[in-house]
C-alpha cells in the first residue's frame, strides 16, 4: 500500500503487511545506496501489528520506481550471495573428498 | 569535513595509505591542513578506518555505526553508493567448517543489514515439520498430558519440509500436510522403570488409526472407518519418502519415564510451520554471526614486553617470534580467537601498543542445524526466502 | 522434573544427553577421587562437570546450565507410584 500525494510522487510512505525488520532494514540499506534517494527510513508503528512503513523521498524520480529498483537490487544481491555460497560449499566439499552438493535439493 | 581527531589508532599495516606524510605509524594526529586539497577518489586513511572498522577502545567500542547514505562522502569526492558490479567483485564466501549439523563460514563484503536478514530468516522463517497435535488415548504416567505434548513438539523430525504443504485452519489433514506418529509404551507391573525414548515414535504412513468418535460404527461397516486424518494414499507409496521411514532425528531423547504399571498411548500429528509461530519449528539451534576481530600491534613489542603481552591474553592470540640476536618479538598469530575482552589494553599505556578492532563487513557466520535439513541447504533456503519477499514487494508495487 | 528436550535459550537438543552426562560425571568422579588423596585440589582444576559438558559438545553456557542445574525429580516422584503395587504386596 502506498501513501503519497498525487502532486508530488517523489515522496511516499509504503506500508507492507506481514513484514518486519528482516525485509525493511535490508531494503533501507539498498535504498540508501541509491544516489537518487534523499531520505529513507522505516518504522514499525506497533509491535503487535505485523506491519512496517517505509518512507522514501527522492531527488525527483517517483518514489515507487526507486523502491522497485531497490527491491530488484536486493534480489540481484541475494542471487549472487546464493551462487557464491553454493560454489564455496561445493569447493569445500570437493576438497574434503565428498561428492559435490546437489544444489537443487 | 569532520575534524580528524580520532586518528591516533591509525596505522599503515591494515589500511593502505596514500598520503606521503602519513605513512609512519608513529604519527598520532593528522592536522586537517596536511590532508591533500584535491580529492583523490579515496577517503583519507583515518576516515577509511572509521568507515571499515569498529574500534574496541578501552572504555567502549567506537565507530559502531555504519555509514549507509550514498552521499555521505560526497564533499570528498568519494561515492559511497554500492553498485551491484562492485558488490559482485568484493563479495566472497569462505567455508571454515562443515559437518552434518554445523556450518561455519566467512561472509566477506556484505552489509550487516543483509547478514542480519539472513540470520533472522534462518531462525524464524525457514519452515520445518514438528509435532503440533497430540491425541492422547491413555496417559497414566506422572508427566501431565500437556507437558508430554509439549515435549513431543520439541523433538526434531528428520524430514524435508519442502515436500509438504502448510495446513491452514480449515484444511483437513491429508497425506500432503500431515505426518502421523504413534507412541505406545507400557511398563510391566513388578518390573523396572521404563524410559520412553523418541525412537518409540512410530511413523504411520497411512494416517491416523484412531476412529472418529462421532462416526456411528454400524452405519456402513464395509467402508473404511473415518479417522482423524483423511489420507488418500499411503505416504510410503510416494516416491519422496521411499528412502526409509520418517522418524525423529535423535533416537535417544527421553520423552517420559514410566513407573511399573504406567502406560502412554497416543498419536502425534506433525505439520509444517515456521519458527516465528513457535520455536519448535525453528530449523536451527541458533544461527549467529560475529565480525572478524582484528588485532594490530601499533609498534614493535619486544623481549620482556612481548612475554608480558602473550601472558595477558586469555585466548592466546599472540605468539612470540625470534628475530635473531636473541631478540624476541610479539606477533598476532590467531586474531580469530580474539573475544575482544580487551585484557591486552587494560593496563595503563597499553592501548598505545595494541589496537583491537572489528572488520565491519567481514562476518563469521555459524549455523547449527537441528537436523531436518543440512546447514548449507538451510542457508540457501534462507536466501531464497529473502528473494521471495522482494518479489512480493515488487508485485505489490506494480 | 525431567530433563527438558531442548535448551530453553538456543534450542539445542539436550534431551538425549542427560544419561551420558551422568555417566561421564560419575566416571570422572571415580577417577578424580582416587587422585585426590595424592594431591590437594588445585585452583585451576577442571571440574568433572566441565569435562563432561565439553565431551558432550555443549559449548554455550545456556546449554551447559541446562544440564548442570537440572534436578531429576521424576526419579523421586516415581517412588510414589500407586499403579505399580501388585496385588501381592
Amino acid at each position: 500500500m502506498e501513501h503519497g500525494s498525487f502532486e508530488d510522487p517523489s515522496k511516499a510512505t509504503f506500508s507492507f503487511t506481514d513484514e518486519d525488520h528482516t525485509l525493511a532494514n535490508a531494503v533501507r540499506f539498498t535504498l540508501n545506496q541509491d544516489p537518487r534517494v534523499t531520505f529513507c527510513g522505516y518504522s514499525i508503528p506497533h509491535p503487535s501489528d505485523a506491519r512496517v512503513n517505509i518512507r522514501v523521498q527522492t531527488t525527483g524520480d517517483p518514489a515507487r520506481e526507486v523502491l522497485n529498483d531497490s527491491c530488484q537490487d536486493l534480489m540481484l544481491i541475494c542471487q549472487h550471495v546464493r551462487g557464491t555460497f553454493d560454489q564455496a560449499i561445493s569447493k569445500f566439499k570437493a576438497e574434503k573428498g565428498l561428492s559435490p552438493m546437489d544444489i537443487k535439493k | 569535513m569532520g575534524s580528524p581527531t580520532e586518528s591516533e589508532s591509525m596505522d599503515t599495516e591494515s589500511i593502505s595509505t596514500q598520503g606521503e606524510s602519513i605513512d609512519s605509524p608513529k604519527i598520532a594526529k593528522i592536522s586537517v591542513w596536511d590532508l591533500p586539497d584535491v580529492p583523490q577518489g579515496k577517503l583519507p586513511p583515518h576516515l577509511e578506518l572509521q568507515r571499515t572498522r569498529v574500534m574496541c577502545d578501552f572504555l567502549a567500542p567506537t565507530n559502531t555505526q555504519n555509514i549507509q547514505y550514498s552521499g555521505a562522502y560526497a564533499s570528498m569526492g568519494v561515492d559511497n553508493s554500492v553498485q551491484f558490479e562492485q558488490f559482485r567483485n568484493n563479495f566472497k564466501v569462505e567455508v571454515v567448517r562443515l559437518d552434518d549439523d554445523e556450518l561455519e563460514f566467512d561472509m566477506i563484503g556484505i552489509d550487516p543489514s543483509l547478514a542480519n536478514a539472513f540470520r533472522r530468516i534462518l531462525i524464524a522463517e525457514v519452515p520445518t515439520v514438528a509435532i503440533e497435535k497430540v491425541l492422547i488415548a491413555n496417559n497414566t504416567s506422572i508427566i501431565q498430558d500437556e507437558v508430554l505434548a509439549h515435549r513431543l513438539g520439541l523433538i526434531p523430525i528428520k524430514v524435508d519440509p519442502r515436500l509438504f504443504e502448510y495446513m491452514s485452519e480449515n484444511d483437513v489433514p491429508n497425506e500432503k500436510n500431515t505426518i502421523v506418529f504413534k507412541l505406545h509404551a507400557h511398563c510391566e507391573k513388578g518390573g523396572d522403570r521404563l524410559r520412553v525414548l523418541s525412537s518409540e515414535l512410530k511413523w504411520l504412513p497411512n494416517g491416523s488409526e484412531f476412529i472418529l468418535g462421532t462416526e456411528s460404527q454400524a452405519s456402513n461397516s464395509s467402508a473404511k472407518p473415518k479417522t482423524y486424518t483423511s489420507f488418500s494414499c499411503s505416504q510410503d507409496s510416494l516416491p519422496e519418502f521411499s528412502n526409509g521411514p520418517i522418524a525423529p532425528r535423535d533416537a535417544d531423547i527421553i520423552i517420559a519415564k514410566l513407573g511399573p504399571g504406567q502406560e502412554i498411548e497416543l498419536e502425534a500429528h506433525a505439520v509444517k510451520g515456521m519458527g516465528k509461530t513457535h520455536a519448535k519449528w525453528s530449523p536451527v539451534a541458533t544461527a549467529w554471526y560475529r565480525m572478524l576481530p582484528e588485532v594490530v600491534l601499533l609498534r614493535d613489542i619486544e623481549d620482556d614486553e612481548a612475554e608480558e603481552l602473550v601472558k595477558k591474553c586469555p585466548v592466546k592470540v599472540f605468539d612470540i617470534e625470534d628475530i635473531g640476536k636473541g631478540k624476541k618479538r610479539a606477533t598476532v598469530a590467531r586474531p580469530r580467537a580474539c573475544t575482544l575482552c580487551r585484557e591486552c589494553i587494560r593496563e595503563e599505556g597499553w592501548d598505545k601498543n595494541v589496537a583491537v578492532r572489528r572488520v565491519k563487513d567481514h562476518f563469521i557466520f555459524t549455523i547449527e542445524s537441528t537436523g531436518a535439513l543440512p546447514p548449507e541447504v538451510l542457508f540457501t533456503e534462507a536466501v531464497k526466502i529473502l528473494e521471495e519477499k522482494c518479489e512480493r514487494v515488487i508485485t505489490e508495487l506494480s | 522434573m525431567i530433563i527438558p528436550v531442548r535448551c530453553f535459550t538456543c534450542g539445542k537438543v539436550i534431551g538425549n544427553k542427560w544419561n551420558q552426562y551422568l555417566d561421564l560425571v560419575l566416571a570422572s568422579y571415580d577417577k578424580k577421587g582416587a587422585e585426590k588423596d595424592e594431591k590437594d585440589a588445585e585452583e585451576d582444576e577442571i571440574t568433572a562437570e566441565a569435562e563432561a559438558l565439553d565431551a558432550l559438545g555443549l559449548v554455550r553456557y545456556c546449554c551447559r546450565r541446562m544440564l548442570m542445574t537440572h534436578v531429576d525429580l521424576i526419579e523421586k516422584l516415581l517412588n510414589y507410584n500407586t499403579l505399580g503395587e501388585s496385588e501381592g504386596s
